[in-house]
């Protein structure tokens, strides 16, 4: 088990290092000057001699007169020392301008997934008990319509019954500006803000994992083992969640090992539609900025959030079935 | 069955759950209450002028100012260009020596200054303002303004600290030893002198004077230094001019410097003070500055607190119907003005609007120095060959307007001179006969083997000077997902009278990056963007009160040789107006419009650019808010400073 675990480290070194030279090249690749981005709304200010003087020092300032290798390497070396740059938008070190969009997102997302999780696997496992009946249908009907809606008319459906008509939700926004209370208080505020996200990120996702859980347990409950402990008495509950649900488990697993990562990753349209300032947008925003640090500082963190994630799933299979052995 | 409905009733109960912890916590502030009275309002085109309303009213209320540009907290706009940030700016910095009125001209400030400013033609020809500060000016936290506190705004935002650290450090480039003060060669900077506690001078460089817009050279506004260094750096003056102590190095304050970009509390000298920013949800909030005497006018504020937000277009309306926000400014899109004006209309008495033209316009920039664009009756031609009424009412939803040259129609200077413009002006309408006149006026006339052009086949040529054929064909290049683009094609790209004029127009999509790229010929970073490739971009401009595109349109060849003259366009008449419209004595305003006319004829007559539409801004507001007045040559602060709140 070390032995493995050690061996997919080494591989995912390997990994994080090949897909830094790749995009590290993608991003320098992009056709623009990102000096002269910078200094384009000062171009009015400056004039032409002092336009091109600090033209000229900005492009040595960011490295850009380097050949793109030597960038690379001094780019790398600083990353590995945990000086992600600097963002070109924000002035600031990237690792400065990334924690706040990155606390809000995880903020949202551990209520969004708890949520989700919360509804879609006792939903899914009700309606592979109960399939063809008239709960199961409609669930899959549901499932298919919320599934096939694009989230942004979700978002701009949900805005318009619950914020605009019935008004029992804010608008948009992550508390109320200028709120004076108590933590506790603010922390309330907060929910109440979020809550209209949150149930547009819980719909979003019910549809997709509730059908997969479905999907599992059906099939784990026509398996001979579950009729095997139907034939010995068992009770029907200890039957579904006891024997059935654990071998429905792992192919559910990936899927939700998947969400539990994807804590990390804001959604662009609920952002966006909301005005939370999270990792979806903040990540959008740097790249059509040309704020490539800050691009490649998420993507890189992206990347090695997959690569934990991917080592996690594999663990816990051996962990869920006893057959599946980790230790080669 | 009763079973299956408690089931969706439990994930129904889980999904609303939140909601229900939510509602008890604090209404939004700013909630508009359903039961108001409604006010009676009168619509912004029909407002009465009561300028001085405000001065009357109670100070008090809150308004919450949507904004969808997402504000970073950097709140000085020597390192950031953010629109945002820069209105937070303008709330909490006042006392600036020159102001600028609500038609866009520039004012001394009398509130701050004791007396007009001493002027004096020096021998060298430069010009020097000597400027006295009334007593008891302060910042918010009670410190004292002194002469010093305005000296240290030019000298620190033109210290080659600045400048290293990526910051604009051009705060004083008119003035006499700026290069050599802002590069580091000198450590003195002789254009700016403190003469004693309230009084200091600014010494305007020969090459920029006489200039119509000396006034807005000199203003400065203070700054507290040692808010952003320490009480330890001074500036002194031993009569050679201004210099920092040499404690005052990039290595001991950058980190201080930016610290206190985004430090808050901090010393304001505007109406209001920053008293917080919310970086999760990017809402500043603002409160009156007790210690604000007033602006150039005396008007102090009279609303007690002003949240700055930010929006999201779809649902900017929504925001203002539900109380979320209060005021949102400069809508410009035809959708989002109509359903504001829908609003306004249904919920009648609750909701108000302003409109104003904008200060610019999305354009067609021609490149003239090369290919058909270089001859100015192939740029008529296209002028003629686009309905630009028909194009402007379709993009701006019919909120917009057609200009025939380079200006805004909210400028003094234009509406003074509007009605001899007017009859001066080709406003070139659609006509493919005139096309036709002017492309065989300007010689082209051939086919593609040199005979006479028979109309409707192929594409008119032109033969040059060496005697070769010129193509009519233009290239165009476009910026991607830009709505003016995709209208262009269809108004002009495929427009069928193109073919029948013999003019062919091919567009090549890119980003806007890469456009720039070939916009400024820019060979750094690649050799391809320096060969001239495409004759025309479409673009935007705007114009602030400084009116002034001597540049923009120079033939002096080092400036030339820049990139300074974007339009390449090398004509003698039309750089002489642009530089004599700006030379003039600052209080000759007749010579000013008259040369402003003279210019815009020329101008007309050469289209450098061709003017697409030109936005009518749109502000919506909750009609609680009482006398706000904007418009596109000031700023926001400018338009609150006399707005009241009445509940």
């Amino acid at each position: 088990m070390g032995k493995y675990i050690i061996k997919r480290i080494i591989y995912m070194i390997f990994v994080f290092f090949v897909m830094s030279f790749v995009l590290f090249f993608l991003y320098n690749m992009i056709p623009g000057d990102p000096a002269r981005a910078q200094l384009e709304p000062l171009k009015n200010k400056l004039t032409p001699e002092e336009y091109q003087y600090r033209y000229e020092q900005l492009r040595k300032t960011m490295g850009l007169d380097d050949p793109l290798i030597v960038r690379y390497g001094k780019w790398i070396r600083n990353t590995l020392k945990g000086d992600l740059g600097m963002s070109i938008v924000y002035k600031q070190p990237v690792i400065e301008v990334v924690k706040t969009p990155l606390k809000n997102t995880v903020f949202i997302n551990i209520f969004a997934i708890a949520l989700a999780l919360g509804i879609t696997i006792p939903l899914g496992i009700h309606c592979a008990v109960k399939k063809n009946s008239l709960f199961d249908k409609t669930v899959q009907v549901l499932t298919i319509v919320g599934y096939s809606i694009p989230v942004f008319i979700i978002v701009l459906l949900f805005i318009y019954v619950f914020a605009v008509i019935l008004q029992w939700f804010p608008v948009s926004g992550m508390s109320t500006p200028n709120f004076k209370g108590t933590p506790f208080q603010a922390f309330l505020d907060r929910l109440y803000h979020l809550a209209l996200p949150l149930m547009v990120l819980t719909v979003g996702s019910l549809g997709g994992m509730t059908r997969y859980v479905r999907a599992a347990m059906i099939e784990a409950l026509s398996m001979d083992c579950i009729k095997t402990a139907r034939a010995k008495g068992l009770k029907e509950k200890v039957v579904i969640y006891s024997h059935a649900w654990r071998n429905a488990l792992l192919p559910v697993i990936t899927l939700i090992i998947g969400w539990l990562m994807s804590v990390f990753s804001g959604s662009l349209v609920v952002e966006r539609m909301f005005n939370l300032h999270g990792m979806g947008k903040f990540y959008i925003d740097a790249l059509s900025n040309q704020d490539y640090n800050v691009a490649l500082a998420i993507q890189m963190f992206y990347i090695v959030i997959a690569l934990i994630g991917n080592l996690i799933t594999d663990l816990s299979y051996g962990l869920v079935d006893p057959r599946v052995r980790v230790n080669r | 069955m009763t079973k299956k409905l408690l089931s969706i009733f439990i994930v129904m109960v889980m999904l609303f759950s939140l909601a229900a912890c939510g509602r008890g916590s604090e209404e939004p502030a700013g909630t508009t209450d359903g039961s108001e009275e409604p006010a009676k309002t009168d619509n912004g085109q029909e407002q009465t002028d009561e300028t001085n309303e405000g001065s009357e009213a109670k100070v008090g209320g809150q308004i919450i100012i949507g904004n969808t540009t997402e504000l970073s907290g950097d709140w000085v706009p020597y390192f950031q260009n953010n629109a945002a940030d820069y209105d937070i700016y303008n709330f909490i910095t006042g006392y600036s020596l020159v102001e600028t009125t609500h038609e866009g001209e520039f004012v001394i400030n009398k509130t701050v200054v004791a007396k007009d400013p001493e002027v004096k033609v020096n021998e060298d020809g430069s010009k020097t303002y000597t400027w006295t500060i009334k007593d008891g000016l302060t910042y918010s936290d009670g410190t004292p303004i002194t002469a010093k506190d305005y000296v240290a705004t030019i000298m620190l935002w033109s210290s080659p600290v600045v400048g290293e650290m990526g910051g604009s450090n051009t705060a004083g480039q008119y003035f006499v030893g700026w290069k050599d003060f802002a590069t580091g060669k000198s450590k003195v900077f002789p254009g700016v002198r403190l003469i004693d506690e309230k009084t200091f001078s600014f010494t305007i460089d020969a090459e920029y004077v006489p200039y119509f817009y000396e006034l807005a050279l000199v203003s400065s506004s203070p700054t507290k230094l040692s808010f952003w260094t320490d009480e330890t750096v001074d500036i002194k003056d031993d009569g050679q001019g201004c210099y920092f102590t040499d404690n005052f190095t990039l290595e001991a304050y950058k980190d201080k410097i930016n610290a206190a970009r985004r430090a808050i509390p901090r010393p304001s000298t505007g109406p209001y003070v920053l008293e917080s920013y919310d970086e999760a949800s990017k809402t500043a909030v603002l409160k009156i500055n007790p210690k604000f005497q007033g602006n150039y006018e005396g008007q102090k504020p009279h609303i007690e607190t002003i949240i700055y937000k930010k929006v999201t277009s779809e649902t900017a309306l929504d925001e203002l119907k539900t109380g979320g926000v209060d005021l949102l400014t400069q809508m410009a899109s035809g959708s989002e003005i109509q359903a504001g004006l829908d609003l306004v209309e249904s919920e009648e008495g609750k909701f108000d609007y302003i409109a104003y033209p904008r200060s610019g316009y999305g354009k067609l920039h021609f490149v003239c120095d090369f290919g058909p664009t270089q001859y100015p009756e192939v740029r008529q031609a296209i002028a003629y060959l686009l309905d630009r009424n028909d194009f402007a009412k379709a993009f701006t939803g019919g909120f917009g307007s057609v200009v025939n040259g380079p200006y805004g129609e909210a400028m003094w200077f234009y509406i003074e001179t509007k009605d001899e413009l007017n009859q001066k002006l080709n406003h070139y309408p659609y006509s493919v006969e005139k096309a036709i006149e002017v492309l065989e006026k300007g010689g082209w006339i051939y086919d593609e083997n040199g005979n006479p052009y028979q109309e409707g086949k192929g594409v008119r040529h032109k033969k040059t000077e060496d005697g070769k054929l010129m193509p009519l064909i233009i290239e165009w290049a476009a910026s991607e997902q830009n709505p003016v683009s995709e209208l262009l094609v269809v108004k002009l790209q495929k427009n069928p009278d193109l073919e029948k004029v013999g003019m062919k127009i091919n567009q090549t999509v890119m980003t806007f990056s890469e456009l720039l790229n070939y916009f400024y010929r820019d060979v750094t970073e690649d050799p391809k963007y320096g060969e001239p490739t495409y004759h025309m971009f479409n673009l935007a401009t705007n114009f602030t009160p400084m009116y002034d595109l001597s540049n923009q349109y120079t033939i002096d060849p080092e400036l030339y040789a820049q990139g300074t003259n974007q339009n390449y366009i090398k004509d003698e008449k039309l750089a002489k107006l642009a530089q004599e419209m700006v030379k003039v004595d600052p209080e000759d305003r007749e010579l000013f419009k008259k040369k402003f006319v003279e210019f815009i004829v020329r101008w007309n007559e050469l289209l450098p650019d061709l003017p697409l539409y030109s936005n009518i801004y749109h502000d919506f507001f909750n009609a609680k808010l009482k006398n706000y007045k904007n418009n596109d040559l000031i700023q926001l602060v400018d338009a609150i400073l006399y707005a009241y709140v009445e509940e």
